[in-house]
């Protein structure tokens, strides 16, 4: 058994027994770790507020054979935010299913738990669903990029040459191609200039100018597009983005309401 | 097997309970064998009473063996305030209080999308109708003070006021006797925010 101390995210929790918590962290230092919070869930424990989900906290962990267990936590960060507004808590439970999927245990990734401490920042002040739906697609596309799976979207992704006007899109080949390649999968989707167009800016604009990006008409075509990306990248269905389309799908009384 | 066919039955049995695992479920199943026979029978037949006599009220989902229950049939009630809950032991806490005196709503659970919990698979369809004579002049969120039960809150308001009904959420307190520096900020935050005049 050993202790160390770690910056931690709560990926999600889920109570076990009377009593206690489990707690799946992203933590900086350890990537993703699962760890019991013992009497967590009895009321004066100090354990509580660290692990609801999306909370920052600084931990202490003790190393155990069988399972981690949390031994302190002070939290940092609540993101209160998230819980005031459904929409918000939707699209932030999104990106943490979507890091659960993606990651194994102990794979650290300190830039994963940088862009996802940035995005339930930016998540927990967004007013509206177009705000909210492009901090969830930088998300999705920084995930990518670090990950290593970052479509291609800038040069033909099977020859590295100049895009043309005509676009398809390949899942297999992992982005963009150029008129040229089209024949190297069949299965390539077409695909708008606009769409890649804004797919990069998407990926390149700091979390403070995102407010100058327009989704504009290619809202859709980028959603379908990252959607289909992630679900090749990854099998199985994420339970999470039924509810997100479901809270912020309908467009309500005047887009961009709060 | 260790353990003779029954005996390793009744353990497996017990560590499918929530909460029990493997050595809590070894023990409790050892006790039972050491059990007079007739209190082993009245708790075998305890736990079939409760599948076969306890159903959810068709009007609120508490549990009750009768139907509506006792509380929505209670003259003394007030039936113009109606309590939310996630689950039949929220109830019994809020009863526990008497504090409050309307009718009840039971979800049967909260929202958890990371777990595919969403909106249908909780009594909230059921919700609406009750609101719909008029009679029901507020509704109180008394969901849990966690994730998920922010998330239902949420949820059920955004159905219900458009209705025009005021709609209200328990507020977070703090503990009673603790000190203050020993709650976290969250609690105390939220404290804050429900706080009231005196
Ligand atoms: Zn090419
Ligand atoms: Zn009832």
């Amino acid at each position: 058994m050993s202790l160390y101390s770690a910056e931690a995210l709560v990926l999600r929790a889920r109570p076990l027994g009377e009593a206690d918590v489990v707690v799946t962290l992203l933590t900086r230092e350890e990537g993703k770790v699962e760890a019991v919070a013992r009497g967590a869930r009895r009321g004066r424990s100090r354990l509580l507020a660290a692990t609801q989900p999306f909370t920052e906290s600084r931990v202490m962990i003790w190393r155990g054979r069988n399972m981690d267990s949390l031994s302190q936590a002070e939290v940092v960060h609540s993101f209160r935010g998230l819980q005031q507004e459904l929409t918000r808590l939707a699209c932030a439970s999104y990106t943490a299913e979507l890091l659960d999927h993606f990651l194994g245990e102990r794979e650290p990734h300190p830039a994963l738990y940088e862009l996802w401490r940035e995005t339930l920042h930016y998540l927990s002040r967004a007013e509206g669903r177009t705000p909210l739906l492009k901090g969830v697609h930088v998300f999705e596309l920084r995930l990518m990029r670090i990950l290593g799976y970052e479509p291609e979207i800038s040069r033909c992704a099977a020859c590295g040459g100049e895009l043309g006007a005509t676009l398809r899109f390949s899942l297999g080949l992992g982005g963009a191609l150029c008129p040229q390649c089209f024949s190297r999968d069949p299965g390539a989707s077409p695909v708008s200039a606009g769409t890649l167009a804004l797919l990069q800016r998407l990926a390149d604009t700091a979390w403070d100018r995102l407010h100058v990006v327009e989704l504009g008409p290619w809202a859709p075509e980028v959603q379908r597009l990252l959607w289909a990306f992630i679900a090749f990248r990854r099998e199985g269905t994420l339970k999470t983005r039924e509810f997100m389309e479901l809270v912020c799908g309908a467009p309500e009384e005047g887009v961009n309401n709060k | 097997m260790l353990y003779a066919e029954p005996i390793a039955r009744l353990i497996g049995e017990f560590s499918r309970l929530p909460g029990i695992g493997p050595k809590t479920a070894q023990r409790l199943a050892l006790h039972v064998v050491r059990m007079p026979r007739e209190q082993a029978q009245s708790l075998a037949e305890a736990l079939v009473a409760v599948k076969d006599r306890i159903i959810h009220c068709s009007i609120c989902g508490n549990i009750t063996e009768n139907d509506p229950c006792r509380i929505c049939t209670d003259p003394g009630r007030d039936p113009a305030i109606l309590c939310v809950v996630e689950e039949p032991k929220d109830l019994v806490a809020m009863e526990k209080t008497r504090e409050f005196r309307g009718h009840y709503h039971v979800l049967g659970g909260a929202i958890s999308p990371m777990e595919g919990i969403g909106p249908d698979d909780l009594r909230l369809k059921e919700l609406l109708p009750r609101l719909a004579s008029g009679e029901v002049k507020e509704v109180v969120l008394a969901t849990g003070p966690d994730v998920e039960g922010e998330a239902t809150a949420l949820y059920a308001a955004r159905l219900i006021k458009p209705l025009g009904i005021r709609v209200t959420r328990i507020a977070h307190g703090l503990p009673v006797g603790g000190d203050l520096d020993y709650v976290d900020e969250v609690t105390l935050a939220r404290a804050l925010e429900g706080r009231r005049e005196i």
